[in-house]
Protein backbone atom coordinates (compact mmCIF):
# COMPACT_ATOMS: atom_id res chain seq x y z
CA UNK A 1 0.00 0.00 0.00
CA UNK A 2 1.40 3.41 -0.85
CA UNK A 3 0.42 6.71 0.66
CA UNK A 4 1.67 8.87 -1.97
CA UNK A 5 0.17 11.33 -3.56
CA UNK A 6 -0.20 14.83 -4.57
CA UNK A 7 2.97 16.77 -5.16
CA UNK A 8 2.43 18.84 -2.05
CA UNK A 9 3.14 15.71 -0.06
CA UNK A 10 6.49 15.12 -1.69
CA UNK A 11 8.09 15.73 1.69
CA UNK A 12 6.46 15.83 5.07
CA UNK A 13 3.63 18.29 4.82
CA UNK A 14 2.44 20.36 7.77
CA UNK A 15 -1.20 21.27 8.10
CA UNK A 16 -3.99 22.39 10.36
CA UNK A 17 -7.21 20.73 11.41
CA UNK A 18 -10.16 22.71 10.11
CA UNK A 19 -11.61 24.98 12.77
CA UNK A 20 -12.60 28.58 13.28
CA UNK A 21 -9.01 29.77 13.49
CA UNK A 22 -7.49 27.72 10.67
CA UNK A 23 -8.39 29.67 7.55
CA UNK A 24 -7.68 33.10 9.11
CA UNK A 25 -4.29 31.77 10.22
CA UNK A 26 -3.53 30.52 6.71
CA UNK A 27 -4.60 33.85 5.23
CA UNK A 28 -2.31 35.76 7.61
CA UNK A 29 0.58 33.36 7.12
CA UNK A 30 0.67 32.26 3.48
CA UNK A 31 3.05 29.45 2.65
CA UNK A 32 3.53 28.33 6.24
CA UNK A 33 1.18 25.35 6.07
CA UNK A 34 0.56 22.84 3.31
CA UNK A 35 -2.95 21.45 3.85
CA UNK A 36 -6.11 21.49 5.92
CA UNK A 37 -7.53 18.39 7.55
CA UNK A 38 -11.30 18.31 7.33
CA UNK A 39 -13.60 16.03 9.34
CA UNK A 40 -16.10 14.11 7.24
CA UNK A 41 -18.76 14.73 9.88
CA UNK A 42 -18.38 18.50 9.53
CA UNK A 43 -18.39 18.23 5.76
CA UNK A 44 -21.54 16.15 5.90
CA UNK A 45 -23.23 18.70 8.14
CA UNK A 46 -21.96 21.67 6.15
CA UNK A 47 -21.07 20.75 2.54
CA UNK A 48 -19.95 24.35 2.03
CA UNK A 49 -16.88 23.54 4.12
CA UNK A 50 -15.54 21.78 1.01
CA UNK A 51 -14.66 25.22 -0.31
CA UNK A 52 -11.57 25.01 1.87
CA UNK A 53 -10.12 23.26 -1.21
CA UNK A 54 -9.88 26.70 -2.77
CA UNK A 55 -7.44 27.67 -0.02
CA UNK A 56 -5.40 24.53 0.51
CA UNK A 57 -5.26 20.82 -0.32
CA UNK A 58 -7.47 18.76 1.97
CA UNK A 59 -6.98 15.54 3.92
CA UNK A 60 -10.16 13.82 5.07
CA UNK A 61 -10.47 12.73 8.69
CA UNK A 62 -13.34 10.57 9.86
CA UNK A 63 -15.01 9.08 12.92
CA UNK A 64 -18.11 7.57 11.36
CA UNK A 65 -16.75 4.21 10.22
CA UNK A 66 -16.73 3.02 13.84
CA UNK A 67 -14.09 0.44 12.96
CA UNK A 68 -13.97 -1.12 16.43
CA UNK A 69 -17.72 -1.61 16.49
CA UNK A 70 -19.93 -4.67 16.23
CA UNK A 71 -22.48 -2.45 14.53
CA UNK A 72 -21.69 -1.66 10.94
CA UNK A 73 -22.37 1.89 9.85
CA UNK A 74 -25.20 2.39 7.35
CA UNK A 75 -24.23 1.81 3.75
CA UNK A 76 -25.41 5.32 2.97
CA UNK A 77 -22.83 6.70 5.41
CA UNK A 78 -20.03 4.69 3.83
CA UNK A 79 -21.14 5.75 0.36
CA UNK A 80 -21.16 9.38 1.46
CA UNK A 81 -17.67 9.15 2.98
CA UNK A 82 -16.40 7.57 -0.22
CA UNK A 83 -17.98 10.26 -2.36
CA UNK A 84 -16.68 13.11 -0.19
CA UNK A 85 -13.21 11.60 -0.20
CA UNK A 86 -13.18 11.52 -3.99
CA UNK A 87 -14.67 14.99 -4.28
CA UNK A 88 -12.05 16.65 -2.11
CA UNK A 89 -9.17 14.61 -3.52
CA UNK A 90 -7.86 13.38 -0.20
CA UNK A 91 -4.72 11.23 -0.44
CA UNK A 92 -5.98 8.98 2.38
CA UNK A 93 -8.73 8.83 5.00
CA UNK A 94 -7.73 8.91 8.65
CA UNK A 95 -10.15 6.99 10.88
CA UNK A 96 -10.24 6.47 14.66
CA UNK A 97 -9.36 3.09 16.11
CA UNK A 98 -12.52 3.32 18.18
CA UNK A 99 -16.27 2.79 18.17
CA UNK A 100 -19.22 5.15 17.93
CA UNK A 101 -22.04 2.63 17.69
CA UNK A 102 -22.92 -0.36 19.83
CA UNK A 103 -25.66 -2.91 20.35
CA UNK A 104 -28.51 -2.12 22.72
CA UNK A 105 -27.89 -3.28 26.29
CA UNK A 106 -29.25 -6.74 27.11
CA UNK A 107 -32.69 -6.46 28.62
CA UNK A 108 -33.08 -2.79 27.88
CA UNK A 109 -36.24 -1.39 26.38
CA UNK A 110 -34.18 -0.13 23.47
CA UNK A 111 -33.82 -2.46 20.54
CA UNK A 112 -31.92 -0.23 18.14
CA UNK A 113 -28.13 0.16 18.22
CA UNK A 114 -26.88 3.13 20.18
CA UNK A 115 -24.94 5.66 18.12
CA UNK A 116 -22.87 8.35 19.79
CA UNK A 117 -21.56 11.52 18.20
CA UNK A 118 -18.00 10.90 19.31
CA UNK A 119 -15.56 8.02 19.38
CA UNK A 120 -14.86 5.81 22.39
CA UNK A 121 -11.78 3.69 23.08
CA UNK A 122 -12.82 0.04 22.60
CA UNK A 123 -12.15 -2.97 24.78
CA UNK A 124 -8.50 -3.85 24.26
CA UNK A 125 -8.72 -7.54 23.53
CA UNK A 126 -8.09 -10.22 20.93
CA UNK A 127 -11.81 -10.20 20.21
CA UNK A 128 -11.68 -6.54 19.21
CA UNK A 129 -8.42 -6.85 17.26
CA UNK A 130 -10.13 -9.56 15.18
CA UNK A 131 -13.21 -7.38 14.81
CA UNK A 132 -11.17 -4.37 13.66
CA UNK A 133 -9.32 -6.48 11.12
CA UNK A 134 -12.58 -7.85 9.73
CA UNK A 135 -14.12 -4.39 9.57
CA UNK A 136 -11.07 -2.85 7.95
CA UNK A 137 -10.89 -5.62 5.41
CA UNK A 138 -14.39 -4.94 4.17
CA UNK A 139 -14.14 -1.16 4.48
CA UNK A 140 -10.90 -0.75 2.56
CA UNK A 141 -12.41 -2.32 -0.52
CA UNK A 142 -14.94 0.51 -0.68
CA UNK A 143 -12.46 3.36 -0.97
CA UNK A 144 -10.21 4.34 -3.82
CA UNK A 145 -7.66 5.78 -1.40
CA UNK A 146 -5.98 4.14 1.61
CA UNK A 147 -7.39 4.19 5.13
CA UNK A 148 -5.09 4.90 8.05
CA UNK A 149 -6.04 4.36 11.69
CA UNK A 150 -5.56 6.68 14.65
CA UNK A 151 -4.78 5.53 18.19
CA UNK A 152 -7.48 6.49 20.73
CA UNK A 153 -6.79 8.27 24.00
CA UNK A 154 -7.48 5.95 26.93
CA UNK A 155 -9.15 7.64 29.88
CA UNK A 156 -10.07 4.62 32.00
CA UNK A 157 -9.65 0.86 32.18
CA UNK A 158 -11.98 -0.86 29.76
CA UNK A 159 -13.47 -3.98 31.39
CA UNK A 160 -12.50 -7.26 29.78
CA UNK A 161 -9.32 -5.81 28.27
CA UNK A 162 -6.46 -8.25 28.00
CA UNK A 163 -3.75 -6.02 26.57
CA UNK A 164 -2.43 -2.49 26.86
CA UNK A 165 -3.47 0.13 24.36
CA UNK A 166 0.04 0.03 22.91
CA UNK A 167 -0.16 -3.73 22.34
CA UNK A 168 -3.63 -3.28 20.89
CA UNK A 169 -2.36 -0.75 18.34
CA UNK A 170 0.64 -2.94 17.53
CA UNK A 171 -1.60 -5.99 16.97
CA UNK A 172 -3.99 -4.11 14.71
CA UNK A 173 -1.13 -2.87 12.55
CA UNK A 174 0.59 -6.25 12.54
CA UNK A 175 -2.50 -8.11 11.41
CA UNK A 176 -4.18 -5.54 9.20
CA UNK A 177 -1.36 -4.12 7.06
CA UNK A 178 -2.65 -0.61 7.48
CA UNK A 179 -1.10 2.83 7.74
CA UNK A 180 -0.73 4.59 11.06
CA UNK A 181 -2.08 7.94 12.13
CA UNK A 182 -0.18 8.49 15.37
CA UNK A 183 -1.84 11.04 17.61
CA UNK A 184 1.00 11.97 19.91
CA UNK A 185 -1.31 13.73 22.34
CA UNK A 186 -3.60 10.70 22.57
CA UNK A 187 -0.52 8.59 23.17
CA UNK A 188 0.68 10.94 25.92
CA UNK A 189 -2.79 10.99 27.51
CA UNK A 190 -2.94 7.19 27.53
CA UNK A 191 0.52 7.00 29.09
CA UNK A 192 -0.47 9.42 31.85
CA UNK A 193 -3.78 7.71 32.58
CA UNK A 194 -2.57 4.15 32.32
CA UNK A 195 0.87 4.70 33.82
CA UNK A 196 3.34 3.66 31.14
CA UNK A 197 6.51 5.34 29.91
CA UNK A 198 5.60 6.93 26.58
CA UNK A 199 9.21 7.27 25.40
CA UNK A 200 9.81 3.56 25.76
CA UNK A 201 6.41 2.39 24.56
CA UNK A 202 6.24 4.61 21.49
CA UNK A 203 9.30 2.95 20.03
CA UNK A 204 7.50 -0.41 20.21
CA UNK A 205 4.98 0.85 17.65
CA UNK A 206 5.52 -0.20 14.01
CA UNK A 207 6.71 3.27 13.02
CA UNK A 208 7.51 2.06 9.52
CA UNK A 209 3.74 2.29 8.98
CA UNK A 210 3.55 5.90 10.10
CA UNK A 211 1.71 8.10 7.59
CA UNK A 212 0.49 11.02 9.64
CA UNK A 213 1.03 12.58 13.06
CA UNK A 214 -1.50 14.57 15.08
CA UNK A 215 -0.44 17.15 17.64
CA UNK A 216 -2.80 18.97 20.01
CA UNK A 217 -3.13 20.10 23.61
CA UNK A 218 -4.00 18.13 26.68
CA UNK A 219 -5.49 19.10 29.97
CA UNK A 220 -5.27 17.40 33.38
CA UNK A 221 -8.43 17.60 35.48
CA UNK A 222 -9.65 15.46 38.38
CA UNK A 223 -6.51 13.33 38.14
CA UNK A 224 -7.05 12.40 34.50
CA UNK A 225 -5.40 13.72 31.34
CA UNK A 226 -7.92 14.79 28.69
CA UNK A 227 -7.70 15.68 25.02
CA UNK A 228 -7.86 19.45 24.54
CA UNK A 229 -7.80 20.90 21.03
CA UNK A 230 -8.18 24.38 22.50
CA UNK A 231 -4.92 24.05 24.40
CA UNK A 232 -1.36 24.11 23.18
CA UNK A 233 0.69 20.91 22.92
CA UNK A 234 3.02 20.43 25.86
CA UNK A 235 6.77 19.91 25.75
CA UNK A 236 6.23 16.22 26.45
CA UNK A 237 4.28 15.88 23.20
CA UNK A 238 7.10 17.57 21.26
CA UNK A 239 9.65 15.32 22.93
CA UNK A 240 7.69 12.35 21.59
CA UNK A 241 7.53 13.99 18.16
CA UNK A 242 11.30 14.37 18.14
CA UNK A 243 11.74 10.75 19.15
CA UNK A 244 9.34 9.46 16.50
CA UNK A 245 10.81 11.64 13.76
CA UNK A 246 14.24 10.17 14.43
CA UNK A 247 12.82 6.79 13.46
CA UNK A 248 10.25 7.57 10.83
CA UNK A 249 9.24 10.18 8.31
CA UNK A 250 5.48 10.64 8.08
CA UNK A 251 3.79 12.15 5.04
CA UNK A 252 1.96 14.71 7.12
CA UNK A 253 1.93 16.39 10.52
CA UNK A 254 -1.38 17.98 11.54
CA UNK A 255 -1.82 20.50 14.32
CA UNK A 256 -5.27 19.96 15.81
CA UNK A 257 -6.18 23.26 17.41
CA UNK A 258 -9.64 23.22 15.96
CA UNK A 259 -11.63 23.91 19.15
CA UNK A 260 -9.99 27.26 19.69
CA UNK A 261 -11.83 30.26 18.24
CA UNK A 262 -8.51 31.95 17.58
CA UNK A 263 -5.00 30.70 17.10
CA UNK A 264 -2.04 32.64 18.40
CA UNK A 265 0.11 33.16 15.30
CA UNK A 266 3.34 33.38 17.24
CA UNK A 267 2.72 30.20 19.25
CA UNK A 268 1.59 28.18 16.24
CA UNK A 269 4.40 29.46 14.01
CA UNK A 270 6.90 28.52 16.71
CA UNK A 271 5.43 25.02 16.83
CA UNK A 272 5.43 24.67 13.05
CA UNK A 273 9.05 25.82 12.94
CA UNK A 274 9.90 23.41 15.73
CA UNK A 275 8.50 20.46 13.75
CA UNK A 276 10.15 21.64 10.52
CA UNK A 277 13.41 21.81 12.45
CA UNK A 278 12.97 18.23 13.66
CA UNK A 279 12.20 17.10 10.11
CA UNK A 280 15.28 18.79 8.73
CA UNK A 281 17.40 16.63 11.01
CA UNK A 282 15.81 13.37 9.90
CA UNK B 1 -1.48 -9.93 27.15
CA UNK B 2 -3.73 -12.20 29.17
CA UNK B 3 -6.64 -14.58 28.69
CA UNK B 4 -10.02 -12.92 28.48
CA UNK B 5 -12.10 -13.75 31.52
CA UNK B 6 -14.21 -10.60 31.88
CA UNK B 7 -17.23 -9.36 30.00
CA UNK B 8 -17.33 -9.63 26.24
CA UNK B 9 -16.42 -6.66 24.07
CA UNK B 10 -19.95 -6.59 22.72
CA UNK B 11 -21.38 -6.22 26.24
CA UNK B 12 -18.80 -3.63 27.27
CA UNK B 13 -19.36 -1.47 24.21
CA UNK B 14 -23.13 -1.73 24.66
CA UNK B 15 -22.96 -0.58 28.29
CA UNK B 16 -20.59 2.28 27.51
CA UNK B 17 -22.69 3.52 24.61
CA UNK B 18 -25.91 3.20 26.64
CA UNK B 19 -24.72 5.25 29.60
CA UNK B 20 -22.92 7.83 27.47
CA UNK B 21 -26.00 8.38 25.33
CA UNK B 22 -28.38 8.54 28.31
CA UNK B 23 -27.15 10.93 31.01
CA UNK B 24 -30.14 9.93 33.19
CA UNK B 25 -28.91 6.35 33.22
CA UNK B 26 -25.37 7.44 33.99
CA UNK B 27 -26.53 9.68 36.85
CA UNK B 28 -28.63 6.87 38.29
CA UNK B 29 -25.79 4.42 38.01
CA UNK B 30 -23.39 6.91 39.55
CA UNK B 31 -25.62 7.78 42.50
CA UNK B 32 -26.48 4.14 43.22
CA UNK B 33 -23.69 1.93 41.90
CA UNK B 34 -25.34 -1.13 43.37
CA UNK B 35 -28.60 -0.44 41.54
CA UNK B 36 -29.21 -2.91 38.76
CA UNK B 37 -29.93 -0.05 36.41
CA UNK B 38 -28.20 -1.98 33.68
CA UNK B 39 -29.24 -5.54 33.10
CA UNK B 40 -25.70 -6.49 32.24
CA UNK B 41 -23.05 -8.28 34.21
CA UNK B 42 -20.42 -6.00 32.72
CA UNK B 43 -21.71 -2.97 34.60
CA UNK B 44 -20.00 -3.77 37.88
CA UNK B 45 -16.56 -3.68 36.28
CA UNK B 46 -16.69 -0.06 35.17
CA UNK B 47 -15.23 2.95 36.94
CA UNK B 48 -18.43 4.97 36.85
CA UNK B 49 -16.84 8.22 38.04
CA UNK B 50 -14.35 8.17 35.19
CA UNK B 51 -17.06 7.41 32.65
CA UNK B 52 -19.08 10.30 34.09
CA UNK B 53 -16.08 12.62 33.60
CA UNK B 54 -15.59 11.29 30.08
CA UNK B 55 -19.19 12.27 29.39
CA UNK B 56 -18.11 15.75 30.53
CA UNK B 57 -15.41 15.83 27.85
CA UNK B 58 -17.93 14.71 25.23
CA UNK B 59 -20.44 17.35 26.36
CA UNK B 60 -17.75 20.03 26.35
CA UNK B 61 -16.80 19.13 22.79
CA UNK B 62 -20.47 19.34 21.77
CA UNK B 63 -20.44 22.95 22.94
CA UNK B 64 -17.39 23.98 20.92
CA UNK B 65 -19.62 26.09 18.71
CA UNK B 66 -20.29 28.35 21.72
CA UNK B 67 -16.58 29.02 22.25
CA UNK B 68 -16.43 31.99 19.85
CA UNK B 69 -19.16 33.66 21.96
CA UNK B 70 -17.71 32.67 25.34
CA UNK B 71 -13.98 32.28 24.67
CA UNK B 72 -12.72 33.40 28.05
CA UNK B 73 -15.41 31.55 30.00
CA UNK B 74 -14.29 28.32 28.35
CA UNK B 75 -10.64 29.24 28.86
CA UNK B 76 -11.19 29.91 32.56
CA UNK B 77 -13.26 26.76 33.04
CA UNK B 78 -10.33 24.85 31.54
CA UNK B 79 -7.51 26.63 33.32
CA UNK B 80 -9.32 26.36 36.66
CA UNK B 81 -9.70 22.63 36.11
CA UNK B 82 -13.49 22.87 36.22
CA UNK B 83 -14.63 22.22 32.66
CA UNK B 84 -14.76 18.41 32.75
CA UNK B 85 -16.90 18.16 35.90
CA UNK B 86 -19.01 21.17 34.95
CA UNK B 87 -19.91 19.71 31.57
CA UNK B 88 -20.42 16.24 33.09
CA UNK B 89 -22.95 17.85 35.43
CA UNK B 90 -24.49 19.76 32.54
CA UNK B 91 -24.82 16.68 30.27
CA UNK B 92 -28.37 15.89 31.35
CA UNK B 93 -29.64 19.46 30.82
CA UNK B 94 -27.84 19.61 27.46
CA UNK B 95 -29.44 16.33 26.39
CA UNK B 96 -32.88 17.65 27.36
CA UNK B 97 -32.27 20.77 25.27
CA UNK B 98 -31.23 18.67 22.28
CA UNK B 99 -34.45 16.68 22.57
CA UNK B 100 -36.36 19.92 22.13
CA UNK B 101 -34.99 20.18 18.62
CA UNK B 102 -33.20 23.11 17.06
CA UNK B 103 -32.37 25.42 19.92
CA UNK B 104 -30.84 28.77 18.99
CA UNK B 105 -27.30 29.57 20.00
CA UNK B 106 -28.42 32.43 22.31
CA UNK B 107 -30.82 30.02 24.06
CA UNK B 108 -28.03 27.48 24.51
CA UNK B 109 -25.74 30.16 25.91
CA UNK B 110 -28.48 31.28 28.31
CA UNK B 111 -29.07 27.70 29.43
CA UNK B 112 -25.38 27.11 29.99
CA UNK B 113 -24.99 30.36 31.96
CA UNK B 114 -28.05 29.59 34.09
CA UNK B 115 -26.73 26.13 34.91
CA UNK B 116 -23.29 27.53 35.65
CA UNK B 117 -24.86 29.90 38.18
CA UNK B 118 -26.44 26.97 40.01
CA UNK B 119 -23.33 24.83 39.78
CA UNK B 120 -20.75 27.34 41.00
CA UNK B 121 -19.72 27.86 44.61
CA UNK B 122 -20.11 31.63 44.80
CA UNK B 123 -17.99 31.88 47.96
CA UNK B 124 -14.97 30.72 45.93
CA UNK B 125 -13.01 33.53 44.22
CA UNK B 126 -12.47 31.81 40.87
CA UNK B 127 -16.07 30.61 40.77
CA UNK B 128 -17.41 34.10 41.39
CA UNK B 129 -15.08 35.45 38.69
CA UNK B 130 -16.47 32.83 36.31
CA UNK B 131 -19.96 34.03 37.06
CA UNK B 132 -18.94 37.61 36.29
CA UNK B 133 -17.19 36.51 33.10
CA UNK B 134 -20.00 34.38 31.67
CA UNK B 135 -22.53 37.19 32.19
CA UNK B 136 -20.15 39.69 30.57
CA UNK B 137 -19.45 37.51 27.53
CA UNK B 138 -23.01 36.26 27.11
CA UNK B 139 -24.39 39.82 27.31
CA UNK B 140 -22.03 40.95 24.57
CA UNK B 141 -22.83 37.85 22.49
CA UNK B 142 -26.56 38.57 22.81
CA UNK B 143 -26.06 42.17 21.74
CA UNK B 144 -24.01 41.12 18.72
CA UNK B 145 -26.76 38.72 17.71
CA UNK B 146 -29.27 41.53 18.14
CA UNK B 147 -27.14 43.96 16.13
CA UNK B 148 -26.98 41.48 13.27
CA UNK B 149 -30.73 40.93 13.40
CA UNK B 150 -31.45 44.66 13.55
CA UNK B 151 -29.63 45.64 10.40
CA UNK B 152 -32.95 45.69 8.59
CA UNK B 153 -34.90 47.57 11.25
CA UNK B 154 -34.59 50.87 13.02
CA UNK B 155 -31.68 51.10 15.44
CA UNK B 156 -31.98 52.01 19.09
CA UNK B 157 -32.07 55.60 20.16
CA UNK B 158 -34.21 56.96 17.35
CA UNK B 159 -36.53 58.63 19.87
CA UNK B 160 -35.06 60.63 22.70
CA UNK B 161 -37.65 63.23 23.73
CA UNK B 162 -39.50 62.52 26.97
CA UNK B 163 -41.41 64.27 29.73
CA UNK B 164 -42.23 63.51 33.34
CA UNK B 165 -45.35 61.77 32.06
CA UNK B 166 -43.39 59.49 29.77
CA UNK B 167 -42.92 55.85 30.53
CA UNK B 168 -39.62 54.25 29.72
CA UNK B 169 -38.45 50.84 28.59
CA UNK B 170 -35.05 49.27 28.40
CA UNK B 171 -33.68 49.42 24.89
CA UNK B 172 -33.66 46.06 23.12
CA UNK B 173 -30.93 43.89 24.56
CA UNK B 174 -30.03 46.28 27.39
CA UNK B 175 -29.19 44.45 30.61
CA UNK B 176 -27.42 45.22 33.84
CA UNK B 177 -25.37 42.95 36.09
CA UNK B 178 -24.03 43.36 39.59
CA UNK B 179 -20.46 42.19 39.23
CA UNK B 180 -18.02 41.21 41.94
CA UNK B 181 -15.09 42.39 39.85
CA UNK B 182 -14.60 44.63 36.85
CA UNK B 183 -14.80 42.41 33.73
CA UNK B 184 -12.03 44.46 32.10
CA UNK B 185 -9.70 43.61 35.00
CA UNK B 186 -10.66 39.93 34.78
CA UNK B 187 -9.98 39.83 31.04
CA UNK B 188 -6.66 41.67 31.36
CA UNK B 189 -5.47 39.34 34.11
CA UNK B 190 -6.63 36.26 32.22
CA UNK B 191 -4.94 37.31 28.97
CA UNK B 192 -1.71 38.17 30.77
CA UNK B 193 -1.73 34.84 32.59
CA UNK B 194 -1.93 36.59 35.96
CA UNK B 195 -3.27 35.22 39.22
CA UNK B 196 -7.03 35.66 39.05
CA UNK B 197 -7.56 34.41 42.60
CA UNK B 198 -5.68 37.42 43.93
CA UNK B 199 -7.70 39.91 41.86
CA UNK B 200 -9.31 42.10 44.51
CA UNK B 201 -13.10 42.42 44.63
CA UNK B 202 -14.29 45.50 42.80
CA UNK B 203 -18.08 45.40 43.06
CA UNK B 204 -20.04 47.48 40.61
CA UNK B 205 -23.10 47.56 38.42
CA UNK B 206 -22.31 47.13 34.73
CA UNK B 207 -24.79 47.88 31.98
CA UNK B 208 -24.69 46.46 28.47
CA UNK B 209 -26.50 47.77 25.41
CA UNK B 210 -26.17 48.52 21.74
CA UNK B 211 -24.68 51.90 21.06
CA UNK B 212 -27.03 54.39 19.38
CA UNK B 213 -25.63 53.35 15.98
CA UNK B 214 -27.24 49.94 16.59
CA UNK B 215 -24.02 48.15 15.67
CA UNK B 216 -21.41 48.59 18.37
CA UNK B 217 -21.88 47.26 21.88
CA UNK B 218 -21.49 49.51 24.92
CA UNK B 219 -20.41 48.37 28.36
CA UNK B 220 -20.51 50.93 31.15
CA UNK B 221 -20.44 51.24 34.90
CA UNK B 222 -23.66 52.72 36.21
CA UNK B 223 -24.56 54.05 39.64
CA UNK B 224 -27.29 52.94 41.99
CA UNK B 225 -29.82 55.45 40.66
CA UNK B 226 -29.22 54.38 37.06
CA UNK B 227 -29.65 50.75 38.09
CA UNK B 228 -32.95 51.68 39.78
CA UNK B 229 -34.11 53.55 36.68
CA UNK B 230 -33.32 50.57 34.47
CA UNK B 231 -35.24 48.24 36.77
CA UNK B 232 -38.19 50.62 37.07
CA UNK B 233 -38.49 51.17 33.32
CA UNK B 234 -41.27 48.72 32.59
CA UNK B 235 -43.09 50.58 29.84
CA UNK B 236 -45.93 51.51 32.19
CA UNK B 237 -44.47 53.50 35.06
CA UNK B 238 -43.97 57.20 34.28
CA UNK B 239 -41.05 59.32 35.44
CA UNK B 240 -43.42 60.83 37.99
CA UNK B 241 -44.29 57.36 39.28
CA UNK B 242 -40.61 56.54 39.62
CA UNK B 243 -39.99 59.67 41.66
CA UNK B 244 -42.91 58.81 43.93
CA UNK B 245 -41.63 55.30 44.35
CA UNK B 246 -38.23 56.62 45.38
CA UNK B 247 -39.77 59.06 47.82
CA UNK B 248 -41.95 56.33 49.33
CA UNK B 249 -38.77 54.33 49.84
CA UNK B 250 -37.18 57.22 51.70
CA UNK B 251 -34.97 58.51 48.87
CA UNK B 252 -35.22 62.33 48.91
CA UNK B 253 -35.26 62.94 45.16
CA UNK B 254 -37.73 65.05 43.24
CA UNK B 255 -38.93 64.24 39.75
CA UNK B 256 -36.69 66.98 38.38
CA UNK B 257 -33.68 65.16 39.82
CA UNK B 258 -34.41 62.21 37.54
CA UNK B 259 -34.53 64.07 34.25
CA UNK B 260 -30.80 64.44 33.65
CA UNK B 261 -29.94 60.84 34.62
CA UNK B 262 -32.76 59.54 32.41
CA UNK B 263 -31.64 61.69 29.48
CA UNK B 264 -28.15 60.32 30.01
CA UNK B 265 -29.37 56.69 29.99
CA UNK B 266 -31.40 57.36 26.85
CA UNK B 267 -28.38 58.98 25.22
CA UNK B 268 -26.22 56.01 26.07
CA UNK B 269 -28.71 53.60 24.52
CA UNK B 270 -29.91 51.93 27.73
CA UNK B 271 -33.46 53.33 27.89
CA UNK B 272 -36.11 54.51 25.46
CA UNK B 273 -39.20 56.64 26.15
CA UNK B 274 -42.59 55.25 25.19
CA UNK B 275 -45.88 57.03 24.83
CA UNK B 276 -48.49 56.11 27.39
CA UNK B 277 -51.78 55.48 25.71
CA UNK B 278 -54.66 56.44 27.96
CA UNK B 279 -57.58 54.14 27.57
CA UNK B 280 -61.05 55.30 28.48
Amino acid sequence: MTYASPSYLGSTAIGLAYGPGALPFIARNPGRTDFVELPYELLNHDPGAASVRDVAPVILHCASMSIASFVRPPETTLDAISQRAVDIGTPWIGEHLAFMSADPVDGSALHEPTTLTYTVCPQLSEEVVDLVCRNLSSLRARFSMPLIVENSPQYFQIPGSTMSIVDFVIEVHRRCDIGMLLDLTHFTISSMNMGFDPKIEILRLPLDRLVEIHISGLDVQAGTAWDDHAGIATDSVFELAELVLKHSRPRAVTFEYNWAPELSDSVLLDQINCVRGMLSHV
Amino acid sequence: MSEQTGPSARQVHAVLAAVLSQPTLLDLWRSSPSTQCLQCGAAADFDVSKIWRFSGLATKVRHNDLRPSLPLTFALLDSAGLSIEFFASYALRAADLRKQGRISKPARIASLAEFLYMWLDHTHAIHSILWDLVRHESSIADLRTLATARTAIAPNGSKTAFSVKSALVRSAGAVRHEMGRNPASIIKTLKEGGDLASLPPEPGVFAYCLAPDGIRTSVMVIDELAAFLMDASDGVRSVLDMAEWLQDSGVPLEVGDLLVPIADLIGRGLLQPVEISLCA
